[in-house]
């Protein structure tokens, strides 16, 4: 039963004006309260009015007592009642007129618009009483209470939400709204409009002290924003809501607030506290910022605030943070350079004067250690500069990963530091191929016999660390050479540490730089195995044919046929006459070799041939002694068969080796005492005469007299270097040709930047070197030059 | 409507009568249901009822008339149609995106498409206007009344229409601004021997650009001069901004103009752009810097020139006939592009030719050749030439007009057709799609109009043939299959205006079938200046009659 | 959940219905969304007890229908088709029908609305305005030169 009516209420509305008791006052039980029932006149307006305020007022005020159904009824039936009245308005203007039907309501709207006012009226007055935390439960109540009214009253109003108002927003007028959304207009402008800034100082206020580290009531806030979203309206579809007004009256002075608090904070901390510190600080600050938007912020200011926190925690310091970054660096203080990194990395741009810091860092690191080794000693085996470039390139990789995060603009750094230092460090200063040659003379001691590293494993570790410095090699090229000359000796010499290391070696390569690259070697292995399984069907061979006479003279024989094209070895630079009895085995050998390969040609290496001999005449000597020696060498000792003297011009004779040959190898007799010379101490040379010690004395038997000729590495190195200049002319030209044959016609600049796309990966090509190989085809016509700057393939 | 009893055990309860008053003719019960069930009835019924149903009462006249009630019906009839083509399509070339485009109807005509100008705030629209002003269109109805210029001119008369204003510049009564809704009205008029130097010349080009309550108005003259006017539409006054001397080597035959851009053609063939300097468009000072300038060595007539922004660049752009030796007469496009300080962007050329052999509308890549140095107007036709075959598309006469509004592209044809390319233009390229002739007419076309939005307005030689012409189904088409004869255009069937109203009765409009002989074209007129230009609501064409009076007919649709 | 409500018609009889049947009405639906089912009758002021027992035997045999989307007025509006329950459903004298859409209106039940005027709709459409006029008794008020004019402007559209 409702128990109200309206001459009571208008009396609360004057008595609320002057005093605070509107949610207490509660009316009198009137007499004329069954009247209620009675719904109103339809045609009357202010009998409907006066009969709808008083429902809404005790929907409003006092809901918690509750509304009974006839009430309800009765509210929703004067809606109703009164926007069917069909009121006589004067609807016809005339045939030319297009107004078109007139919808009845507008009284309705108007009035409960009114209403609304003059009720946030009293609660802002109201609330002048409430501050700070006192006035955010206020607030909070009555939004609460509000907007739970407006659902009912939106629900009794509903037959002019369907119609009146639909029909004015159909035709486009603007602040027009359903009722519901009538509530929150009007709470909008006419009391949210006059709290908003006291409710915000409250809210801030309450943030500050939480970041102050004392508790409050986060719900609290919670609150305030739901409401604060509610309140956004899209003025083109009442249906939707936007953030507009959460945006601009929580966002934006929270926002603010939050700007100038960590200002202060931060300006007084970096004052007082080393940098060190201070990242920890605004580390945890932003961390705690982000979690506050989960725990009562909407998640759409979660952007504008990180971005305020890092504009002023981060941003604001960011030079003071970076000057710090080389000490870290110098310190190695890798966590701090992690926490430093993991802050800037959130600004823009901020982490590029780091990386270039970082760049010079590590190549000075590079260099210094370089220099290092540069001074320490003249003469550094290839394994001390190796590994002090692996050194360096290791721990700053290491500090990449750990540190920043793998990130692949300072990975590109350290990649610009190592090469850096590896082709241009102080050893490289002689000569820019320096680098390249030292990795492969480095890979050479790995791979040869007799290496350090006796685990395979530990091999297979070390090969690929090579392969971190051959990354950085520019001369690659060089590399290649230089390698493939010391794979011919190892293969050549058998003194290749395992054929699994060698092949593993190889695959890494052509996996680096492509089949081309590898080619030749590979080919080169193959010859090796091929030479195998020839001197195994030649040993069958042998038995066959051979008589007993023949066999009594054998000379124990291994051969290796190599592919002329693919191994980096030169013809003897000698005549050179072998000893017979080699001779004899080499004929019969290739007589086996034409009969299985009619029409090759076979070239005796005889600079590279070597063997033993046994020197039975050696006086006290109970086992006779054995000498290691080269072929060369041993032409020279089996002429002592016949004599036991000899002059210079009998053994030049004999041999018919020239004397830069014959000396040396002389030289190395007299060196060992096998030969004593006459007149004593004398330099071999044409006067002189040899003659066989046969007070020969060792402690080993086997002597190894085949030492290598000083000049001859000398002269080795210095022809690498020389056909590494061929090689790069015909690759660039080879590359120039190639691209005109595809192409035809290309402009001059266009050909020498596709050249240096194409040869990159093996050497970085002078621009020169470029332009004179493009004369020198054109001189040899595979190319001509066209109007301007055209040149055309002639095919 | 007989009352029917039924066994239902309800209905033989009469129920009470508690509503009305009753009085001894039985109630009107319809009519004393309340506005908002009346409406809600009448959105059931047809426009053919509603018009009865505003025939019964003046409550019923209000009624049936509503504007919410014929806005719904404008919709069903006009805007969803294209809506649905328009959401299919999407859908074809995206399959994967599921929210197809919406096509229920909405009361709010900002979500319509290009519906957006006919709501103004706190305006009601008359939408059974507009409905009916559709309807017109889409059957070709109008009321046509004309003005004429008795004085013999020579050279004829100019005339463009720009959104509700028709201007005409003549020798002897210099520019004048018309209503388009009621051309006997002249609004003002400005004579040529105040604003040039040598009072003998004649205006020899009109181009016109549209701002919100101005009209700028170019006028060319016969040596090589321009004068540019104001006019303002609320004061209705027309001024003399400026005069620009020397901007052609020789009489300017063609002028297009687009915001603070004007391009120029000279009866020597030569082409230039210039560039309004200085902010205002009042401003007096406003000096004209020239862009660059092409010169074309066998440009033919007809040609055109369009300009458009397109992002933030403006873009120029040439359409010229030339003979293709496989396909007879082609069409050459040039492009020029400028960003906003005048700076020359790119300059780029594509024709006809490959779409005239259908050889593109599969492919879609066709070969423009960028050429950012080049300043000569290049019509090359080995080059254009694509691989051989036969051409779909061969006219071995130059067509009788060019329009280009990008990016539709037009020609008309003495043969009685119309050819409708596409020109597609973005950052990458330029190119043609598809090429279709239009058929329609019966005889020999000699101008044809189009806009942006794909509607297009030919005319015959004799001018007694109007069509209309959507182009946008015809798009949908291209490459699949011709269209046929009916389906994409219109014949426009004026009432004339010496018809009475008594003849109205007789003569229900509406269906093409039974129109009488309509609107005899007196002998010896003849179109020669074509169609000026047509908008929402008319279509304005300028005849001469043999002897040399001018006259501007406006076709009515409202 | 198909616990029962009681309706009170205007003329003060009571009728007991499902209440998923019953929130057909939108304004019933609300009301108990809004005060909780307190098994009081339900006053329904604006219908009598005739009039609201035919409205709740179109909820009854359509309480299973799905409820469509608020604005789905395209759909509804394609068609004057009504289908053969609801037609036989509407063959009812004049009064009662135009008491069930001005209850339907009232209670909010908009699909019953439709049909409603549908079956007016389909009353008018074909008819001459004469016909129309004498169906309903509607006046005519007009001049005969209104009438006039306003039959020359309409005649564009007719079919």
């Amino acid at each position: 039963m409702m128990n109200t009516s309206r001459g009571t209420w208008l009396t609360l509305f004057e008595a609320s004006q002057t005093t605070n008791t509107i949610l207490r006052a509660l009316p009198p039980l009137d007499a004329m309260a069954p009247a209620m029932l009675q719904t109103p006149h339809k045609d009357d307006l202010t009998e409907t009015w006066a009969f709808l305020e008083g429902g809404i007022d005790s929907v409003m005020l006092k809901l918690e007592e509750g509304v009974d159904m006839k009430t309800y009824m009765a509210l929703y039936t004067a809606v109703h009642n009164f926007c069917t009245s069909q009121k006589a308005v004067s609807s016809y203007h005339g045939p030319q007129a297009h107004r078109g039907a007139h919808l009845l309501g507008e009284e309705l709207y108007k009035l409960l618009g009114e209403y609304l006012s003059r009720h946030l009226q009293v609660v802002l007055q109201h609330s002048k009483g409430h501050a700070e935390e006192s006035l955010l439960g206020f607030y909070i109540r009555e939004w609460t209470r509000f907007t739970t009214a407006a659902k009912y009253v939106n629900h009794l109003f509903s037959y002019l939400n369907r119609h009146w108002v639909k029909r004015e927003i159909d035709e486009g007028k603007k602040n027009v709204y359903d009722v519901y959304t009538l509530h929150l207009v009007r709470w909008k402008d006419d009391f949210f409009e006059n709290v908003h800034e006291k409710v915000m100082d409250a809210v801030l206020n309450l943030i500050e002290k939480q970041r102050n580290g004392e508790t409050i009531e986060q719900s609290q806030i919670k609150s305030i924003v739901d409401s604060f979203v509610s309140l956004g309206l899209d003025e083109n579809d009442s249906k939707r809501s936007t953030l507009e007004v959460c945006r601009q009256y929580f966002q934006r002075p929270f926002i603010a607030a939050t700007r100038t608090y960590y200002e202060n904070e931060s300006r007084q901390f970096v004052a007082e506290n080393s940098v060190v510190e201070y990242m920890k600080k605004a580390e945890s600050r932003l961390d705690e910022e982000k979690a506050r938007v989960g725990l009562y912020l909407h998640p759409d200011v979660a952007k504008d605030l990180t971005e305020t926190c890092l504009d002023v925690l981060v941003a604001a310091h960011s030079t003071l943070l970076r000057d710090e970054f080389q000490v870290l660096l110098d310190n190695e203080r890798q966590e701090d350079l992690a926490r430093m990194y993991r802050l800037l990395s959130r600004i823009s741009d901020a982490l590029e004067p780091l990386r270039s810091t970082f760049e010079s860092h590590v190549k000075r690191a590079g260099l210094a250690a370089v220099a290092k080794v540069a001074s320490d000693s003249q003469n550094f085996e290839p394994k001390v500069y190796v590994d002090a470039l692996l050194q360096v390139h290791t721990r700053y990789q290491n500090l990449v990963n750990e540190a920043f995060n793998g990130d692949s603009d300072f990975v590109r750094s350290l990649d610009n530091a190592c090469r850096e230092f590896v082709n241009r460090n102080r050893v490289c200063q002689e000569s820019s191929t320096k680098s390249p040659e030292l990795l492969a003379r480095y890979t050479d001691s790995l791979l040869k016999k007799g290496s350090k590293a006796a685990e395979e494993s530990e091999l297979e570790d070390m090969l690929v660390q090579i392969m971190t410095v051959f990354k950085y090699i520019e001369d690659k090229d060089v590399y290649q050479k230089f390698y493939s000359k010391m794979l011919a000796k190892r293969l050549v010499h058998v003194s290749s540490v395992s054929d699994d290391a060698e092949t593993s070696m190889i695959s890494k390569l052509k996996e680096a730089c492509g089949f081309e690259y590898t080619n030749k070697l590979q080919r080169m292995f193959q010859d090796i195995q091929i030479s195998k399984d020839l001197n195994a069907s030649y040993k069958d061979w042998q038995d066959k044919v051979l008589d007993d006479d023949d066999r009594k003279r054998l000379v124990d024989a291994h051969y290796q046929i190599l592919g002329t094209g693919f191994w980096p070895l030169q013809a003897p630079t000698s005549d050179f006459t072998a000893p017979i009895e080699i001779n004899r085995t080499a004929e019969r050998f290739s007589k086996f070799y034409f009969d299985k390969h009619n029409g090759r040609k076979l070239t005796w290496l005889w600079q590279l041939c070597k063997g033993e001999v046994k020197a039975n005449y050696v006086k006290n000597a109970k086992v006779p002694y054995t000498f290691q020696v080269s072929t060369y060498q041993m032409g020279i000792l089996l002429l002592f068969n016949e004599a036991d003297t000899l002059s210079y011009t009998d053994i030049q004779a004999a041999t018919k080796l020239v004397p830069e040959l014959l000396d040396p190898n002389l030289s190395i007799f007299l060196k060992a005492r096998v030969l004593t010379i006459s007149p004593e101490g004398a330099k071999p040379d044409p006067s002189a005469t040899f003659s066989l010690n046969y007070n020969f004395k060792n402690k080993k038997l086997k002597v190894n007299l085949n030492i290598q000729i000083k000049s001859e590495q000398k002269v080795e190195t210095d022809d690498t270097h020389k056909t590494i200049e061929e090689d790069r002319k015909l690759l660039l030209q080879s590359a120039i040709v190639r691209i005109m044959k595809s192409r035809k016609k290309m402009r001059h600049v266009q050909l020498v930047n596709e050249v240096i796309q194409q040869v990159k990966s093996r050497f970085p090509p002078q621009v020169s070197d470029i332009k004179k190989n493009i004369e020198a085809l054109m001189e040899k016509d595979y190319i001509e030059r066209l109007d301007g700057d055209e040149i055309s393939y002639i095919a | 409507m007989p009352k029917r009893h039924l066994n239902d055990e309800l209905v033989t309860q009469p129920p009470s009568k508690r509503r009305r008053d009753l009085k001894s003719t039985p109630p009107d019960r319809l009519s004393s249901l309340s506005d908002e069930l009346l409406l809600q009835i009448l959105s059931f019924l047809p426009i053919s009822s509603l018009n009865i149903c505003q025939r019964l009462s003046r409550r019923f006249h209000t009624l049936a008339g509503d504007p919410e009630l014929w806005k719904r019906q404008y919709y069903v009839q006009w805007v969803r149609p294209r809506a649905r083509r328009l959401a299919n399509v999407t859908r074809s070339t995206l399959p994967s995106k599921t929210s197809a485009a919406r096509v229920d109807y909405s009361p709010k005509v900002s979500t319509w498409l290009d519906h957006g100008h006919l709501t103004a705030d706190g305006k009601i629209t008359n939408w059974k206007g507009q409905y009916r002003l559709r309807h017109n269109w889409s059957t070709g109805v109008c009321r046509v009344s004309e003005v004429k210029f008795t004085e013999s001119q020579t050279p004829p008369i100019l005339a463009q229409l720009c959104a509700g204003v028709v201007f005409t510049a003549d020798t002897v009564h210099g520019l004048r601004a018309w209503a388009a809704k009621d051309p006997a009205h002249c609004f003002a008029e400005i004579s040529f021997s105040d604003s040039v130097e040598t009072p003998s010349i004649n205006p020899t080009a009109l181009a016109v650009s549209h701002f919100v309550d101005e009209r700028e108005v170019v006028v060319g003259f016969d040596d090589g001069q321009a004068c540019r006017y104001l006019f303002n539409v609320r004061t209705a006054r027309l001024q003399l901004v400026s005069r620009h001397t020397g901007l052609a080597d020789g009489a300017i035959t063609a002028m297009a103009l687009s915001s603070a851009y004007l391009m120029v053609v000279s009866e020597n063939k030569n082409l230039s752009l210039y560039h309004f300097q200085g902010s205002a468009r009042s401003s007096r000072s406003a000096k004209l810097q020239k862009l660059t300038s092409l010169s074309a060595a066998n440009m033919v007539a007809p040609m055109t020139l369009s300009m458009r922004r397109s992002g933030v660049n403006i873009v120029a752009t040439i359409v010229y006939s030339f003979f293709h030796i496989s396909c007879g007469w082609s069409l050459g496009i040039q492009e020029l592009r400028f960003d906003r300080t005048g700076q020359q962007v790119e300059s780029r050329l594509t024709s006809t030719v490959e779409s005239q052999h259908g050889t593109l509308s599969e492919r879609g890549r066709p070969e423009s050749r960028n050429q950012r140095d080049s300043v000569t107007l290049e019509i090359d036709v080995d080059r254009i030439a694509p691989d051989s075959g036969e051409p779909l598309i061969v006219h071995l006469h130059p067509p009788t007009s060019i329009s280009y509004s990008h990016p539709y592209l037009l020609t008309s044809h003495a043969d009685n057709t119309l050819t409708m390319y596409l020109v597609v233009s973005d950052n990458q390229r330029l190119f043609v799609r598809g090429g279709q002739r239009l058929w329609g007419h019966t005889s020999s076309v000699s101008a044809v109009q189009v806009t942006n939005r794909g509607k297009a307005i030919s005319v015959s030689g004799r001018g007694d043939e109007i069509r209309i012409w959507e182009l946008e189904p015809a798009v949908r088409s291209l490459g699949s299959r011709p269209l046929l004869q009916d389906e994409s255009s219109i014949k426009v069937h004026p009432e004339h205006p010496d018809h009475d109203e008594a003849d109205l009765d007789s003569a229900p409009t509406g269906s093409p079938g039974d129109i009488p002989e309509e609107h005899e074209v007196p002998d010896g007129w003849s179109i020669i200046q074509g169609c000026v230009g047509f908008d929402e609501e008319r279509v304005l064409l300028l005849r001469e009659k043999a002897v040399g009076t001018q006259l501007l007919e406006c076709y009515d649709f409202t | 959940m198909s616990s029962q409500i009681t309706l009170t018609s205007s003329d003060g009889v009571d009728i007991s219905v499902d209440r998923t049947v019953a929130e057909r009405s939108i304004l019933i639906k609300n009301m108990l969304e809004d005060l909780g089912d307190s098994g009081e009758p339900i006053p329904i002021p604006n219908v009598n007890e005739a009039v609201l027992k035919k409205v709740i035997e179109w909820c009854e045999h359509h309480k299973n229908d799905p409820v469509t989307a608020t604005d789905d007025d395209d759909n509804r509006r394609k068609t004057t088709d009504i289908d053969e329950w609801d037609q036989k459903f509407m063959q009812v004298d004049q009064e009662m029908l135009f008491e069930i859409i001005l209850a339907a209106n009232y209670l909010d039940i908009k699909a019953l609305l439709d049909v409603g005027c549908k079956t007016v709709a389909n009353m008018i459409k074909g008819k001459s305005p004469e016909e129309i006029r004498k169906t309903f008794n509607i006046q005519n008020d007009f001049t005969p030169e209104e009438e006039d004019q306003i039959r020359r402007e309409n005649e564009w559209a007719e079919e």
